[in-house]
């Protein structure tokens, strides 16, 4: 088969993919007929015309200000830079997607054995996620691509940048997926999910890094502002794609249509050769690579000597079974671990970033309870992110799997008992490590650290409990990926009531040490009682929403 | 040793199991047979308490499902059709945590493991994950796991899907070994030669309802046809005669 022929397949599945993608969006919100889902669909058209009426208006703006104010700014390069801000956003928001889509999606399954060009499997994907890309971008630009030529008096220049919205994400495309086919043959076999997990977790590490250590404002310097932009003569280049795109966008832009078109000329030609290209050289490299990263399943043997009973004293043997089981089945899934370790590790990285000014400001304000509850700050975004990371999902883990223990002569009780004791206990071993190395640091005064210390484990308890309650009562256990385990409205309710209890508890414990003395209260009773009060309201919101759980998941039906 | 009475399980307007009746005696090898759909699956959840029936009662061991479901379950023993089960726990893990959740003492936990592997052929393959396990072991795991808590009832969901000749014939032989202890097995299955050699009675289900059950000579006086095979029969039964397969399968052919 020619590689015309093979392009032209590609582009086929490609559509085909597209559509069955749309009809799923389709049957999944609209034709499901499911009231949450149809405010959903309100809600996002919504905000769609609000930001599209926000964007003209800024388009109308723009216009007038370029034509009364003469910047001496190239208009190429100014463009460039949007251009190559493009770029990255179609590198970054590709990558991860297309490693994604090439080696673990479920309906590779169909589609390689299906009578199609392999080659043609890389081009549908990538037609896919170019379409994907066009619709997220018009989403956010098109106001602008019609409006600005046309408030600048140049109309058909409109067609000419949609044309380029279109073009453009190809060559950022077939380099992102060639790239991807050789990380695809470096994944070690049966590891593609866990490498991806890795993958997004360094970049979303590296890009927090480098705000953390860049970003003036959290330097506590006032962000500098230039009189000019960034002079960057390679944005315009012409020799490279954002450069094309430029030049063609800012002759359109300043009226003369002949050079625009010349310059996506240029732009279209050099997208179908890297096409081209990227069919004669992806379709081998791929078979080989998805057979041997997704395909190849490797013996994996748990380390000898790991045997043994474990007996956690206190708790029944079936509760046992079940946190054993739940921990094992943690740390042997690194995308579960990745979202205990994200927090972590920004919390250690803030941690001694800030500890500085942090120690410097506690120590202004003397021993006492304010100092007291600064210092505990880290120790409960410990207690929040492992609470909602294991909490929400900790039902839903259990996945197809839930069978085994419905068939078993063990009630509801036990099952969920089981399941606040895997979250809390390494909740309150890590956060109680935490605060009560950072209480010794600061020393605001034993009893205030006493007092302090002890809203961990009863706070611990309930937030631990309730992120549980929350995620049965939105079980998903259609789902082996964590991200997708936690149900979008548990999810936003357990973080309004993560919210919730911590504003509470922030405002009656400050409150209670600002207000006592002047209200002639006792200073450290009035401390404790003003932490006790939301910790028992929240013990007993969390007793509640476990009753309802099991209630749910008695009536569960597999 | 199990009986179901006018067990029922409705979705909306389908009625998925109708008016169910089924007694199956200690000692028995009970095939459940039935065309896809009929509500085979359905009829073994609710008799294993996975599935809540929407009328109708059954009792497992002496001990009615909805009133004391936690009781019925501890004498049961479950393998479904598609062995679900965590994929990041080694094999042996897995049985330890089944053995746990049917409260079977550690002692002899760990001995009955260590034979039910060895009784498997899975000995050498205990530590790997089982996400490593082709889809005829896991069955077969699951088949450990269901006997490890030495119920009085194992209920099957087609066990030998997926099996290879030698392990259908070890399935088929722990099953015999299993009915000759006085216990039951109550089994769900497409395979009609396997409902014709192993089962000392059979049931067929159509369109949710029960439409026949008894030894093979009963059923063959039922439906007046001696010296028929259970296939003939079943198909009599179910509404699929030979000629309206033939008349498909021409239709297919144009």
């Amino acid at each position: 088969m020619s590689p015309l022929a093979r392009l032209n397949a590609g582009l086929r599945l490609g559509l085909l993919l597209w559509r069955a993608q749309m009809r799923m969006l389709w049957n999944h919100t609209i034709r499901s007929r499911k009231p949450l889902y149809l405010v959903g669909v309100v809600l996002a058209a919504v905000t769609v015309i609000v930001w599209w009426i926000q964007v003209a208006f800024l388009s109308a703006v723009a216009a007038t200000a370029a034509s009364r104010v003469h910047t001496g700014v190239p208009l190429d390069r100014l463009l460039g830079l949007v251009f190559i801000g493009y770029t990255a956003f179609l590198i970054f928001s590709s990558f991860l997607f297309t490693l994604n889509a090439l080696l673990v999606n479920v309906d590779l399954e169909l589609l390689l054995p299906a009578p199609w060009p392999i080659e043609a499997v890389v081009i549908g994907r990538m037609v896919a996620q170019g379409l994907r890309l066009l619709v997220i971008s018009l989403l956010v630009t098109l106001p602008a691509v019609i409006l600005l030529p046309v408030f600048l008096g140049h109309p058909l220049a409109a067609l000419g940048l949609l044309a380029i919205i279109a073009i453009y994400p190809v060559i950022p495309l077939v380099l992102v997926t060639l790239v991807t086919l050789v990380a695809i043959r470096l994944v070690p076999p049966g590891r593609g999910r866990e490498v991806i997990t890795a993958l997004s977790l360094l970049v979303a590490l590296g890009i927090n890094l480098v705000n953390i250590l860049a970003n003036p404002a959290l330097q506590g310097r006032a962000p500098r502002l230039h009189g000019g932009f960034p002079d960057i003569p390679v944005a315009a280049s012409p020799v490279l794609p954002f450069g094309w795109a430029a030049r063609a966008s800012a002759a359109g832009l300043e009226g003369d249509l002949a050079r625009m078109l010349a310059w996506i000329l240029v732009l279209l030609l050099a997208s179908a050769a890297a096409l081209v290209i990227g069919v004669r050289v992806s379709g081998a490299i791929y078979v080989a690579g998805w057979i041997q990263g997704a395909q190849g399943r490797g013996r994996r043997r748990r380390p000898a000597g790991a045997r043994g009973a474990i007996h956690i004293p206190g708790l029944t043997p079936v509760v046992t079974a079940l946190i054993v089981k739940d921990w094992r089945l943690r740390l042997r899934d690194l995308t579960q671990l990745a979202r205990f370790v994200m927090p972590m590790v920004f919390l250690i990285v803030l941690v001694v970033l800030r500890a500085g000014p942090l120690f410097r400001l506690v120590h202004a304000l003397g021993p006492g309870p304010i100092a007291a509850l600064l210092a505990l700050g880290p120790a409960w975004l410990v207690l929040l992110a492992i609470t909602s990371a294991f909490g929400l999902s900790a039902v839903s883990l259990e996945g197809q799997a839930m069978w085994i223990y419905l068939a078993s002569p063990n009630g509801m009780r036990e099952f969920l008992e089981a399941k606040c004791w895997s979250v809390v206990l390494p909740a309150l071993a890590l956060s109680m490590l935490v605060g009560i190395a950072l209480e010794v640091l600061v020393h605001p005064g034993t009893a205030w650290a006493v007092a302090t210390l002890a809203l961990l484990p009863i706070a611990g308890v309930g937030l631990g409990s309730l992120m549980v309650a929350i995620g049965a009562l939105w079980a998903r256990f259609d789902w082996t990926d964590t991200r997708r385990m936690v149900h979008p409205a548990g999810g936003l309710l357990g973080s309004v009531a993560q919210m919730v209890a911590s504003g509470a508890i922030a405002l009656l414990g400050v409150g209670a040490a600002f207000f006592a003395r002047p209200l002639g209260l006792p200073q450290w009773p009035t401390f404790v009682l003003a932490l006790a009060l939301p910790c028992a309201a929240l013990l007993a919101v969390s007793l509640a929403a476990l009753i309802l759980a099991a209630q749910r998941l008695r009536l569960l039906q597999l | 040793m199990l009986t179901a009475q006018r067990l029922t399980k409705r979705y909306g307007a389908l009625t998925a199991v109708d008016n169910l009746d089924l007694e199956v005696s200690p000692g028995e090898l009970f095939g459940f047979l039935g065309p896809n759909g009929a509500g085979k699956t359905t009829t073994i959840k609710m008799l294993v308490g996975l599935l809540r029936p929407t009328s109708g009662s059954a009792v497992v061991a002496g001990r009615d499902l909805l009133r004391e479901p936690e009781a019925a379950k501890a004498r049961i023993g479950y393998v479904p059709d598609e062995a679900r089960v965590y994929e990041r726990l080694a094999a042996r893990e897995f049985l330890e945590f089944s053995g746990d959740l049917y409260h079977v003492p550690r002692a002899s936990r760990d001995r009955r493991i260590d034979a039910l592997l060895q009784l498997f052929e899975l000995k050498d393959r205990a530590d790997d994950f089982l996400s490593n396990y082709s889809r005829g072991m896991r069955q077969k795991i699951s088949l450990a796991a269901a006997l490890l808590h030495d119920p009085q009832v194992l209920f099957l969901d087609e066990p030998t899907v997926g099996l290879d000749p030698r392990s259908a014939r070890q399935m088929k032989d722990i099953l015999i070994d299993f009915t000759r202890e006085g216990k039951t097995v109550f089994l769900s299955t497409h395979i009609l030669e396997i409902a014709e050699r192993m089962c000392t009675r059979v049931g067929i289900i159509n369109r949710g309802q029960l439409v026949a059950a008894g030894t093979l000579t009963e059923l063959r006086a039922m439906v007046r046809a001696d010296g028929q095979s259970l296939e003939q029969i079943f198909l009599q039964l179910t509404g699929g005669g030979e000629e309206d397969v033939r008349a498909l399968l021409n239709e297919l052919e144009k």
